[in-house]
């Protein structure tokens, strides 16, 4: 995959420029984060009385509670600075330049009208994501499939929302999780109904506005029994976040025989701090899948869950990591086996260097009763120099003794007979280094689907070339 | 030279063992053995540190437990800034012998040079049926097969030691 | 006297992979089963010794008189069974020696370390085994050759009344397939066990010759014949089992 000139030269000068969209706010909260100022947000947004009181509490609990006292440095954070809350007043517009080739390609699959791909293809500077949005609105619609903001979620189907949110990522989780859950606005409300198969992935993208990268999204996605969808979470565009806080939530539930995958492409911008709890709860016969990228980013702190709570549920964490010069990828995944015979695998592949951080993080817990429960964890870390560091930290709770854990780790540099032996091919030695890297990525890489792992890959080449910084 | 430590761990309690590599060329094999098979918290820390490159470490645990043992292993190796050319490798396998007997297996990595070979491995898990069924059909009954088993695998440390005297006193185990 | 399948159904979990299969070997001979990729042998050949994962529902198993339809594998082992299987597992830590002197203690012969180090030893050289293999924990790192002869190995020291080879000649080059083929046709002939030779290929039965050839098709016993079955198939394949 050859980057073509364009994308390169975008992707620079976003980065050399410090790009941020024009964007005019309608209401920017004070600085900090005070009980009026959740209770003002809930207000603006016409929220139900339970949610106000849900954040209210939140709040309260987020006070109490001490900053994790693990993984990166969380004390250069200003929390009494932070805007908590922005709502634009104008959508964020792009051009058709800005939108990646992955969503472009995903028009044609969505069956957009001939006429309005015209429009967005010539005629019509703006691209406005709202028409986008109808045309896949009206296609899932009738399959049952509900894809709203997490907003208009809660609007629209409020006891549904109000009896899973919370449940997989409660209040009291984390300092993070409580920050949300007080402050939370915009992510992902999906539903999808017993036996409905979503063929194409869904994605944040297609509701583009300020809200959706913004710093506390909160998403919930509801499998029911024997449905299967994926979503996609960010695109490789850069996001920069004028907020250099990122604490979301993602909270899944994953019924009976439903299949869900969660795909994360994401390269966040060197200022932000990525803190995000994802769980996901999966019973009988259920499958979860998170594929986490995690580039970029000054700190990015990340470990999805899988709770195995039905028998011969099935949870997998495939994750990459990049920390590259100033930056710390504290990464990783957790499995909980509750029930019997359930399995979980965890797949880590990181690379660090210029002076990077990577640090895989992760937990495997089996309980008792949990027979004929397997596990097994593969993580490996790639060190490019000599500069650069790699940290293992697992912890594996093996509390029933019918079961199977597996836990290996390898770190290593760039082999110099791999090397040699490509650059003899009559590669230059930057090429045959990335060649080198992405085979050590593709065991994930080859489960992201086609479009993105083509972004993904160009990710990669880019901070191998050392063009972003 | 090779300097081997052998820890064996056979009741309750706490052992931690720190093994400081600050010579080039140094080479160290830690070989730690855990019988537990009395109701109580057993916990063994290794800590592994290549304060200089060029030298050469290896830990190998095993541990079996039951009778409501509860064993805990974290084994970490570390290898400093600058210190490049070290060869390591950690190994914890544990076997949980009854449906009372718990583990908590932490093997630990953190390393700062890339010039290194360094991994590490653990399992836990019950005794492997595959393994069970093999000698059973050569005639030996379930139990036999199963104190084979056991005392194969815990003599894949004993086998390793060096040391005549050290060996001896350790013994052939038999559980 | 002989080893007698009768009416045999096996299922695993769910499924029924054997419906119905019956077949006898007698003392001393060599009877061939072949058949396919998926058709059964193996199962067969597991249910047999009485493997855990496979639950015999109808039918029943005979050695010498004995029904063994629901002892565990070691009471079959202790019958005068023996199984060598296709993959072998390794045991870490238990060599060959340690692993032989046991199973023959479990039966109740009193035979010393050393004495049985002598034999071993001189198995291997007949079948020419490398002798650090003899000391190294059983399988482990082993080639799929020296595994397979390392099975014989064991079923020549225990010497049992039937045996049940599951494709012991796959993965063997020529040389360690002759000298298999050999230590079996020994047993068969100097101390009459009864042999079932299960085989994808016929290169195996040039040199153990069996008196009887099985075919399996989809868990059952599709045809029964001579030598010239064995032709027939070289011939044409197994599209007809299949």
């Amino acid at each position: 995959m050859r980057l073509d000139q364009d994308t390169v030269k975008t992707l620079s000068e976003t980065y050399q420029l410090g790009h941020r969209d024009e964007i005019k706010y309608a209401y920017r909260s004070e600085r900090g984060l005070t009980e009026k100022l959740v209770a003002d947000l809930s207000a603006r947004k016409n929220e139900p009385l339970w949610m106000r009181e849900y954040r209210l509490k939140a709040f309260a609990v987020y006070n109490k509670m001490p900053m994790p006292n693990f993984g990166g440095d969380l004390s250069p954070i200003k929390w009494s600075e932070i805007f908590y809350y922005l709502k634009p007043t104008e959508k964020a517009g792009k051009t058709w330049e800005d939108v990646p080739d992955a969503i472009r390609k995903t028009f044609e699959k969505i069956g957009v009208p001939q006429a309005e791909r015209e429009m967005l293809g010539g005629a019509k500077v703006q691209y406005d994501s709202e028409v986008i949005y109808g045309s896949l609105r009206k296609n899932l619609a009738a399959k049952g499939v509900v894809f709203l903001g997490m907003d208009e979620g809660l609007a629209q189907y409020p006891e549904l929302v109000k009896q899973y949110f919370g449940t997989i990522v409660p209040v009291g989780d984390n300092k993070l999780a409580a920050l949300n859950s007080a402050v939370w606005s915009g992510g992902s409300f999906i539903y999808v109904p017993k036996g409905v198969e979503v063929g194409l992935p869904l994605q944040a993208y297609f509701r583009i506005n300020a809200e959706n990268a913004g710093q506390f999204e909160r998403t919930l996605i509801i499998a029911d029994e024997g449905s299967k969808v994926h979503y996609v979470e960010g695109c490789s565009a850069p996001a920069y976040s004028s907020g250099s806080l990122h604490a979301a939530v993602v909270e899944i539930i994953v019924k009976k025989g439903a299949r869900v995958q969660y795909t994360t492409v994401q390269n966040w911008y060197r200022n932000v701090y990525n803190l995000v709890t994802k769980r996901a709860w999966v019973e009988e016969e259920g499958e979860m899948r998170w594929i986490d990228g995690n580039l970029g980013s000054r700190l990015t702190m990340k470990y999805p869950c899988c709770v195995l709570a039905g028998r011969r549920a099935r949870g997998e964490t495939l994750s990459i990591a990049m920390a590259g010069s100033g930056q710390h990828q504290d990464a990783g995944a957790k499995m909980i086996h509750l029930a019997a015979e359930t399995t979980s695998q965890i797949i880590s592949k990181s690379i660090s260097k210029n002076g990077g951080r990577a640090t895989y993080r992760g937990m495997v817990k089996i309980n008792k009763g949990a027979k004929g429960a397997r596990s097994k964890v593969v993580c490996d870390a790639l060190i490019l120099d000599s500069r650069s560091r790699s940290d293992t930290y697992p912890t594996n709770i093996i509390l029933e003794n019918d079961v199977t854990l597996e836990h290996e780790a390898t770190v290593s540099k760039v082999g110099e007979e791999q090397l040699f032996y490509l650059m003899s091919r009559g590669l230059p030695e930057h090429e045959a280094e990335a060649m080198i890297v992405n085979g050590f990525l593709e065991p994930v890489m080859k489960q992201i689907p086609l479009e993105y792992a083509v972004e993904m890959n160009r990710l990669v080449e880019l901070e191998m070339e050392g063009s972003v910084g | 030279m090779k300097k081997q430590a052998v820890v064996i761990m056979a009741e309750p309690g706490k052992k931690e063992l720190v093994v400081n590599f600050d010579k080039k060329g140094g080479e160290e094999e830690v070989l730690a053995l855990i019988l537990a098979d009395q109701p109580g918290d057993y916990y063994l820390k290794i800590l592994v540190d290549h304060k200089v490159g060029n030298t050469f470490g290896r830990v190998m645990v095993r541990g079996v437990a039951k009778n409501g043992a509860r064993v805990r292993v974290e084994g970490m190796i570390k290898i400093d800034k600058g210190a490049n050319g070290v060869d390591d490798f950690l190994e914890m396998r544990l076997l949980l012998l009854d449906d009372k007997s718990q583990a908590v297996a932490e093997p630990k990595l953190e390393i700062e040079t890339n010039e290194v070979k360094a991994s590490h491995a653990a399992t836990v898990g019950k005794i492997d049926e595959e393994q069970v069924f093999y000698l059973t059909s050569r005639g030996i009954t379930g139990k036999e097969a199963e104190r084979l088993i056991v005392d194969g695998f815990l003599n894949q440390v004993v086998d390793k030691i060096e040391d005549r005297k050290v060996a001896s006193k350790v013994g052939r185990i038999r559980l | 006297m002989a080893l007698s399948v009768k009416g045999l159904k096996v299922k695993i979990g769910n499924k029924e992979v054997l419906g119905e299969v019956s077949l006898t070997v007698a003392s001393g001979e060599v009877v061939a089963l072949m058949g396919p990729n998926g058709s059964g042998k193996s199962t067969l050949a597991f249910s047999l010794m009485g493997h855990p994962s496979y639950e015999i529902t109808e039918g029943n198993v005979d050695l010498d008189g004995k029904d063994i339809t629901m002892a565990t594998p070691d009471e079959r082992g202790r019958a005068g069974l023996f199984l060598a299987v296709q993959y072998p597992v390794s045991i870490p830590g238990v060599s060959v020696r340690e692993a032989l002197l046991a199973s023959l203690r479990a039966r109740g012969e009193l035979v010393s370390a050393l004495e049985l180090k002598k034999r071993i030893e001189a198995e291997a050289k007949e079948l020419v085994i490398d002798e650090e293999l003899l000391k190294r924990s059983l399988n482990e790192g082993f080639s799929g050759g020296e595994k397979k002869k390392m099975e014989i190995l064991q079923m020549r020291i225990l010497s049992p009344k039937y045996a049940v080879l599951d494709e012991t000649d796959s993965g063997l080059d020529i040389d360690a397939l002759k000298i298999v083929a050999t230590g079996a046709a020994f047993m068969a002939k100097k101390k009459k066990t009864g042999i079932l030779v299960i085989t994808h290929y016929q290169r195996l039965l040039k040199y153990l010759k069996p008196d009887r050839v099985l075919v399996m098709k989809q868990g059952r016993i599709a045809k029964e014949g001579g030598l010239e079955l064995v032709v027939e198939l070289e011939k044409s394949g197994y599209k007809q089992y299949e």
